[in-house]
């Protein structure tokens, strides 16, 4: 296998809403269920916001860092369960608004929370049979959990970018391995034409959440012939903060290595474009050398799991566009009605 | 037809007249100073430039009621950019004003109703971090 990353980039809305702010109009406990699920606030999208806009902001932070013509990307993904249309790819908007050439192919991807990973798989095995020069794989959401349901505290908007390349100097970070753990799991769903989604409530935990994680982790460390204290730094698929951490206790992975890729407290869980901003996120402060595991999830249910290892580059090309943190700094809290005209829950 | 224009709708790419060194956005195929006597070429803009003036507008035309009240802005482009015409948005009230720095942002523009084509394009919003 000879891809790597050679462009990443992060988006994350400017608007948040606070867990006590949500809770207030339920009538909950906030900061019971803020502790609950490690989440203080989620990122809001504006008005004006949906998938293809988060896609587009975070493919052009990619672009910069990657440093190649727009024109040679040859396939263009984006995973998502937020696809502004049911039918028209969102692949096909971020192709223009990057100035992609016409070159290329295109899909929208949809699996639950793992649709961008599924992505990066993809344009890892175009590039790597030299099919195509470059690939875009993008992971978005504009999440949504109906008025007062559990989901509704965590459900955010944001997402990640990666130009996979398979040229060793140009990379950020190279691929070493990929592996992938998949089974038929109803534990989460929305059927056609269905606004919010369902799910089943403690069902979603360990048959869905940890068997997919643990098997798609393990598979990995397994193929490879790797130990999971190999690796500096550790993204698991952040449905809320709490299920990661169990899930890094039970592998014995200690906080100071989840903690880099950690976005979920500040920003929620941004669905197809969570474990891919976590990985992001640790492209941002990641040393040359160091090596990243990335187990992503998604319901129904699957998980793909990643080995990086950050090369050279990363001092150089990580300043050429906005990081993770800058996004998760520049914030405004807005009300609850504020957030309901935003995301069109009212109308 | 709209997507036919969709490169000069996503991107600041207009036309600029070598004689006297003036740009246009949305293009213009005559420069109204040199008339026939101007070099018309096609081009890229900077996505950054400055607040000249603006407006807050409360009572939209149909179709733009939920970003209510919004701030229309005139913006100088840097590099002897023209001037554009654009919404301002992730901006606070108090940070609004002429003078401000501001960049490119891809949103959308309108929504044909719940069932319509969604149309895309370029908004401003306030340089958090210069040169990124
Ligand atoms: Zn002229």
């Amino acid at each position: 296998m000879n891809t790597g990353i050679v462009g990443y980039g992060a988006y994350v809305p400017r608007f948040r809403i606070k867990v006590e702010t949500i809770a207030e109009v339920w009538g909950k406990d906030g900061e019971a269920i803020r502790r609950g699920l490690l989440i203080d606030e989620k990122a809001v999208p504006n008005y004006d916001e949906d998938t293809a806009t988060i896609s587009v902001h975070a493919a052009l932070n990619a672009l910069r860092r990657a440093k190649i013509d727009v024109k040679d990307i040859g396939a263009i993904y984006v995973g998502s369960e937020s696809h502004p249309y049911a039918v028209k790819p969102t692949s096909t908007i971020v192709g223009e608004a990057i100035g992609a050439s016409n070159d290329y192919t295109a899909a929208d991807l949809e699996f639950a929370c793992k649709a961008g990973t599924a992505g990066f798989q993809m344009v890892m095995g175009l590039v790597d049979s030299k099919m195509i020069k470059y690939g875009l794989a993008v992971g978005a959401d504009t999440a949504q959990g109906a008025p007062g349901n559990a989901l509704e505290y965590s459900a955010a908007g944001g997402g990640a970018a990666f130009i996979v390349g398979n040229k060793k100097n140009e990379m950020i970070a190279k691929v070493d391995e990929t592996y992938s753990f998949s089974s038929d799991t109803p534990d989460f769903w929305r059927r056609n034409l269905a606004k919010y989604p369902s799910h089943g409530g403690r069902f979603t935990g360990e048959p869905a959440y940890f068997r997919h994680v643990k098997n798609g982790t393990e598979g990995l460390l397994k193929k490879m012939g790797a130990d999971i204290n190999d690796f500096d730094h550790v993204v698991f698929h952040m449905p809320n903060g709490k299920f990661p951490l169990s899930m890094a206790k039970k592998f014995g992975v200690p906080m100071e290595k989840m903690k880099s890729g950690f976005v979920v407290q500040k920003v929620g869980n941004t669905y197809s474009g969570c474990a891919v901003l976590g990985l992001a996120a640790v492209l941002d402060v990641a040393k040359a050398g160091e090596r990243i595991l990335v187990t992503s999830y998604g319901s129904g249910a699957g998980s793909d799991s990643f080995a990086f290892t950050v090369s050279d580059n990363v001092d150089e090309k990580r300043n050429l566009a906005k990081t993770t943190q800058m996004y998760i700094d520049n914030k405004s809290y807005v009300s609850y009605p504020t957030y309901a005209k935003y995301r069109g829950k009212i109308c | 037809m709209l997507w036919r224009r969709f490169r000069n709708k996503y991107h600041l790419i207009g036309t600029y007249c070598e004689k006297c060194k003036t740009g246009f956005y949305p293009p213009r195929e005559v420069c109204p100073e040199c008339r026939r006597g101007g070099k018309i070429v096609e081009k890229q803009f900077s996505n950054y430039g400055e607040i000249v003036t603006y407006t807050v507008v409360s009572a939209p035309p149909a179709g733009f009621e939920k970003g209510a009240p919004y701030a229309l802005a005139i913006v100088k482009m840097d590099d002897n950019g023209p001037n554009v015409v654009g919404q301002v948005v992730d901006c606070d009230d108090e940070k609004l004003g002429m003078g401000l720095r501001v960049e490119t942002t891809f949103r959308k523009i309108y929504e044909d109703g719940k069932e319509g084509i969604v149309q895309y394009g370029l908004k401003f919003m306030p340089i958090t971090h210069e040169n990124l």
